[in-house]
């Protein structure tokens, strides 16, 4: 067999050959076929993006064929690789321009090879490979090829999660919890349909929705105004001098303090009352977009709402503050109930549009007269169309060269981006750079008018220019993808592939096909996205249920196989948020400092405080103001932090699972602290080891989620550590009083069982009452104890445990 | 695990480190590294140069009082300390008093063309050397080139510390707590010694210690998928660090500054203890597109001060005394001229800042009377019609020759496109 038939069947299960190597693969003279040389089903969209984009229109095409360049009125634009969607894109364009002939025959073949006149020259040779992958095209578009979903045949070597481990990892990454023994048995009968209920389930709980929160604030970043520091109601614009009063963040000011409230808010003082009033308000405030989502989500609204929702939402308090009050809530005293509502009332003038129009998000996406809401129509095609504008403009910028008169409108090296957001900037002229709505104001003449694309904002809506962008952006086929970009970054910690550019860089072929490979996922999951009425729920589904979330590992070893391959499996880092719930979720209890009840990996909301934890930063979080990205990947610092939650954890809860009696136990239903591994004479004892052994397989199971036998080589190393770790303990234990190393027939001081932990971080140590004799537990004389505490912290700080 | 493991490993997780190398010598886990050290300063938002370190003042009093001039003082106004010149006292006194302060260590390069106007395009050619996404920070290059295990060889606060994989990022925290992270098996690091107890005995600790790694090691052999694979390696490298924290407790200051002076007091402690290479600090406040003068006045005063702070508190110890290279640049430069909110927007022509052992006390560079730049002689570094545009590139290929590392695998994996090796540094 020749080589290149070899390495095309070794490619064939990705169904990603790429164009630049597809004579090397055996395309060449395959032409219109249905299939590539390895027999494996090659789409028309796939054909697109690998013969005829990557080596031929983003090579030779685009540099003329954009918004701004040399054949910008050609009628024939090409997107790059920085639009969401650019390739479905650019295949219509290119679809549009094939149809149209003349003397029978396509202009997309006439043009390049400048059998009619071609501003560009000769780009492309008749009757060369690239002539020939063009025809193939065009045969395509006469005789379309689907080949449905061949997602099997593309990932035919990755060894995926099975149902049930992707359903415990989707518990922990949604829900903050493990699977309950029914939602398991669910999943292990039913397999998928058991995985999608156990997601519908999830997806119901508030654990999610506050995870969509943080995911949706890495982008926002508006809970810069909701820690203690720099709060909300300190930059939501007041009364201002002569001017209309717009809203009463500090209405809190002037109640009165009467028992009644106090008693319905939980407060002890009026000081204390003051200060929940003003965190709850705070939260409100600044939390105002990410609950708007949550409740779009919620609710099962079309995503769409998120831009178009003629509303808001407020809690008891932040309704106060924006002067609202025509909206009921169940229980007025609770911060976490949000109700749909408007400014100034139902009915009233404020042009709301979704997120667009929360003034949180308008004040921490400020604008100022010169950069007239740019930055916030760049935020627009970010967040809701995939599009990084700035990656189109990242040309080289030689200013000594613009001399036109207003470059943004005249100068190319400035229209490349300000032909696309001078109209979306436009479009939020009615509010200031306060965020407060200013209607009546005037755009700027020597703008472009308000608008997106190539539309303009109609006369009669110039005042709510907002809320007709928010319809158009929430039209265009790249908000369902740019959805789909922000949750896959959420819940794996992926930022979405970039197309690689240059085709004859080193490992071109290979990065191609991994970015494909993904592109056609995102796809497929922005489709059934649209299909489901933009119900976001999908998204997550469809991320979940996807290569990206499920790989765990690969049957080759073949290296340029796994470069394609280089993007599968989550491999995240679990960041802190996620980690504080996975560890309550699996010990039982917090991550938290003992002295003061602050948890160590979250933001805390008490009292009037809202700061985030000791450890929340190092560990990776974000402070979303000067610290707006995660770090992703472990440090010294890092792993020195996971250290000592393993051992504080492992410190506290397993000498309290011992306490407990055996059926209410997480850790230990199979042995008890008596249960060693040797006699005193050093011989094995038989049904404890087997207990241990046991014991060892569902901790695998419980806290790792590994399926292990009774006599896997894993197992056996976690026995042999046990034994290990109980010898020494015996041989600590066995020196003379006093003797250097001599080991404590106790655990050590803070492990010990006196109080009832919840008792203890309510009402404080010395105010918490002791437990009865028999739940208590000091005394650790068979060492056993202690060695059981260094098996969970061995897991606790386990790669498998640490990342997800 | 032997060296030949270790140097395996660190090449699966894309560490540049080579046996036989002067490098590979630095990066074994258990050896401090000594320096030279690099603080990076990073003016967040895009400083004004001409109100720093290339002033253009106002032709006449007239253009001051009816124009619009290019700044609001007198080109005659202008002060000179040593080499350098910056604007008058009375208009920016925090500019005035550094330089007057550091005219015998400073190096000022002027003219640089940055090729871009946008925020994050700008923080990522002053601080890679290129406009192309996902290269490391210089900062991040020379941490993961000599000591990329240490465990917090590359610090940042902010700005760009894009690592790009070769060395881990971190974040520092407050005293109180890094002490508490530097001993994650002591139950309470505050205690006195003999009081300290531990949650497992040493003993225990060995074992658990043993057993992981050895679990971790048998993972990531049998791992394919190459994102995983690298994940776990990525653990294993920030595990092999771990130790070298706890020497980081004996230089930690009891009560550091606030700002950038505290910033920099816990980088240097770490620099001391041999466990960080490089610390990227950040200022903000220089996106002034309104009333330019009073926030670059605000925002340089403060940057300012805390280099010079920083600098100071260096030579303090013996450890950086002469052994921190410092550096200071923006995401660009501000437009000539003001807008009609007194603001000055984005202009792409900058400069740089730079202090330190091997660091000449000298001017490159220049700009016309309109911040346009000058062509330079890629020999002389001397002004010439037709000349050469210095760009972050250029600058960046020579910081990589002085610290030593342009020879190193990881320069050769993050090339820089100007292949003139300009004589900035001598």
């Amino acid at each position: 067999m020749p080589r290149t038939n070899q390495l095309a069947k070794h490619l064939a299960p990705a169904g990603i050959i790429i164009a630049s190597a597809a004579a090397a693969l055996g395309f060449t003279g395959c032409g219109g076929e249905d299939t590539d040389a390895g027999g494996t089903c090659v789409s028309t969209e796939q054909y697109f993006a690998e013969r005829v984009w990557a080596p031929i229109l983003s090579q030779k095409c685009i540099a003329c064929h954009n918004l701004t360049g040399a054949a910008k009125d050609s009628g024939f634009l090409l997107d790059n690789s920085s639009v969401a969607g650019f390739l479905d894109k650019n295949l219509k364009t290119v679809r549009e321009v094939a149809s149209l002939k003349r003397d029978g025959e396509s202009l997309i073949l006439l043009k390049p090879t400048n059998t009619i006149t071609h501003g560009g020259g000769v780009q492309i040779a008749k009757g060369g490979s690239e002539y020939a992958a063009m025809k193939g095209l065009l045969a395509r578009f006469d005789n379309p090829v689907d080949c449905g979903d061949n997602s099997a045949a593309a990932f035919g070597d990755v060894e995926m999660a099975g149902w049930s481990l992707t359903g415990r990892k989707a518990a922990l990454a949604l829900g903050g919890r493990l699977p309950t023994t029914e939602e398991t048995a669910s999943i292990d009968a039913d397999g998928e349909a058991g995985l999608d209920a156990l997601l519908g389930t999830l997806m119901d709980e508030q654990v999610f929705y506050e995870r969509l929160k943080q995911i949706y604030n890495d982008q926002f970043l508006t809970d810069q105004y909701l820690v203690t520091d720099d709060s909300a109601l300190e930059v939501l614009p007041d009364a201002m001098d002569g001017e209309q009063a717009y809203y009463n963040p500090f209405w809190f000011d002037n109640v009165a303090y009467d028992s009644s409230l106090m008693e319905k808010m939980g407060a002890r003082s009026p000081g204390e009352l003051r200060g929940k009033l003003q965190l709850a308000t705070r939260m409100g405030v600044a939390r105002e977009p990410l609950e708007l989502i949550a409740y779009v989500v919620k609710n099962n609204l079309p995503f769409t709402d998120i831009l178009t929702a003629p509303y808001t939402v407020v809690n008891p308090f932040s309704a106060k503050a924006y002067g609202i009050t025509d909206v009921q809530f169940t229980n007025d005293a609770d911060p976490n109930e949000y109700q749909k509502a408007y400014f100034g009332g139902y009915g009233g003038n404020y042009p709301h549009a979704g997120v667009l129009t929360s003034p949180i998000m308008l004040v921490r996406h400020p604008t100022t007269p010169t950069n007239v809401n740019r930055h916030r129509a760049r935020m627009v095609f970010q967040w809701f169309l995939g599009t990084d504008i700035l990656k189109t403009a990242e040309q080289p910028l030689d200013p000594t060269k613009i001399t036109d008169f207003n470059p943004t409108m005249n100068n190319a090296a400035c229209t490349v981006c300000h032909a696309q957001i001078d109209g979306t900037a436009g479009a939020f002229h009615s509010f200031d750079d306060v965020g407060r709505f200013m209607p009546g104001d005037k755009w700027n003449d020597n703008m472009r008018p308000p608008g997106f694309g190539n539309e303009v904002v109609p006369y009669d809506e110039f005042d709510t220019s907002i809320q007709w962008l928010a319809q158009k952006v929430s039209q265009d086929p790249r908000f369902a993808l740019a959805a789909v970009y922000i949750m896959f970054e959420g819940i794996t910690g992926q930022k979405p592939l970039i197309a690689p550019k240059d085709a004859k860089a080193a490992g071109f072929t290979e990065e191609f096909a991994s970015y494909l490979a993904q592109y056609h996922t995102f796809n497929t999951i922005a489709k059934q996205f649209e299909a489901s009425n933009y119900n976001l729920k999908t998204v997550v589904a469809g991320i979940v249920k996807s290569a990206y979330f499920r790989a765990v590992n690969a049957s080759t070893s073949d290296e340029t196989r796994k470069a394609q391959l280089a993007n599968l499996g989550t491999g995240q880092w679990v960041i802190p948020e996620q980690l504080h719930r996975k560890i309550l979720a699996i010990t039982g209890y917090p991550f938290e400092d003992t002295f003061n009840g602050q948890p160590q990996f979250t933001i805390s909301l008490r009292g009037e405080n809202a700061d985030p934890g000791d450890y929340f930063i190092l560990y990776g979080g974000v402070d979303s103001k000067d610290v707006t990205s995660r770090t992703r990947d472990p440090n010294g610092v890092m792993a020195n932090i996971a250290d000592r939650m393993a051992n504080e954890m492992a410190c506290i809860s397993v000498p309290r699972d011992f306490a407990l009696s055996q059926d209410k136990r997480k850790y230990f239903p199979f042995v008890d602290p008596t249960f060693a591994p040797k006699d005193a004479n050093g011989f094995e004892v038989v049904p404890a080891v087997a207990a241990i052994k046991q014991n060892i397989q569902y901790l695998h199971k419980y806290i790792l989620g590994e399926d292990l036998a009774l006599d896997s080589a894993e197992l056996d190393r976690t026995y042999r550590m046990f034994v290990e770790l109980w010898d020494d303990g015996q041989k600590g234990m066995a020196l003379a009083d006093g003797e250097p190393g001599k080991y404590s027939s106790q655990l050590p001081g803070p492990c010990q069982v006196t109080k009832d932990y919840w008792q203890v971080t309510s009402f404080g140590y010395d105010n918490a009452p002791d437990l009865p004799a028999d739940k208590q537990m000091h005394e650790d004389g068979d060492y056993t104890v202690r060695a059981w505490m260094g098996v969970v912290t061995y897991m606790l700080s386990d790669a498998k445990f640490l990342y997800e | 695990m032997d060296r030949r493991d270790f140097i395996k490993l660190a090449g699966s997780v894309g560490l540049g480190v080579v046996a036989g190398s002067s490098i590979a010598g630095h990066a074994r886990s258990d050896e401090a590294f000594k320096g030279p050290y690099w603080m990076m300063f990073n003016a967040s938002g895009g400083w004004d140069v001409t109100s720093l370190c290339d002033p253009k003042g106002a032709i006449s009093a007239t253009e001051l009082d009816t124009g619009n001039p290019m700044n609001q003082y007198l080109a005659s106004e202008i002060e000179t300390h040593g080499l350098f010149k910056c604007p008058p006292a009375a208009a920016f006194p925090g500019v005035s008093a550094f330089f007057a302060k550091h005219k015998s260590q400073l190096m000022v390069i002027n003219g640089i063309d940055f090729a871009t106007n946008s925020h994050d395009a700008g923080s990522r050619i002053a601080w890679s050397g290129t406009l192309t996404e996902n290269k490391p920070a210089f900062a991040a290059l020379v941490a993961g080139a000599y000591a990329p295990t240490q465990p917090m060889s590359f610090i940042t606060y902010g700005g760009y510390d894009i690592s790009a994989g070769v060395v881990a990022v971190t974040r520092a925290g407050s005293p109180d707590t890094l002490r508490k992270i530097a001993f994650p098996s002591i139950i309470d690091p505050s205690k006195p010694v003999e009081e300290q107890e531990g949650f497992h005995t040493q003993g225990a600790q060995d074992i658990l210690t043993k057993f992981r790694d050895e679990r971790l090691m048998e993972m990531q052999a049998k791992q394919q998928l190459p994102r995983l694979n690298q994940k776990l390696g990525l653990l294993y490298m920030a595990r092999t660090g771990q130790n070298q924290l706890k020497k980081l407790v004996d230089y930690l200051p009891d009560d550091p500054a606030d700002g950038l002076l505290g910033q920099a007091q816990i980088a240097i402690a770490a620099m001391r203890a041999g466990v960080c290479v490089a610390a990227n600090l950040n200022s903000g406040g220089f996106d002034t597109h309104g009333n330019n003068d009073q926030g670059q006045n605000n925002a340089l005063t403060n940057l300012l001060e805390g280099l010079s702070a920083a600098y100071e508190e260096a030579q303090l110890y013996q450890e950086t005394e002469n052994n921190v290279r410092f550096m200071a640049a923006g995401d660009f430069g501000r437009t000539p001229r003001y807008n009609m909110g007194n603001g000055k927007d984005h202009w792409s022509i900058s400069s740089m800042l730079m202090m330190g052992p091997g660091i000449p006390n000298k001017l490159v560079g220049q700009t016309d009377e309109e911040h346009n730049p000058m062509g330079i002689n890629p020999q002389t570094l001397e002004a010439q019609e037709n000349g050469m545009r210095l760009t972050p590139g250029h600058v960046h290929r020579a910081l990589r020759k002085l610290a030593g590392i342009d020879t190193n695998p990881l320069s050769a994996k993050f090339p820089l496109k100007e292949p003139e090796d300009m004589p900035i540094f001598g």
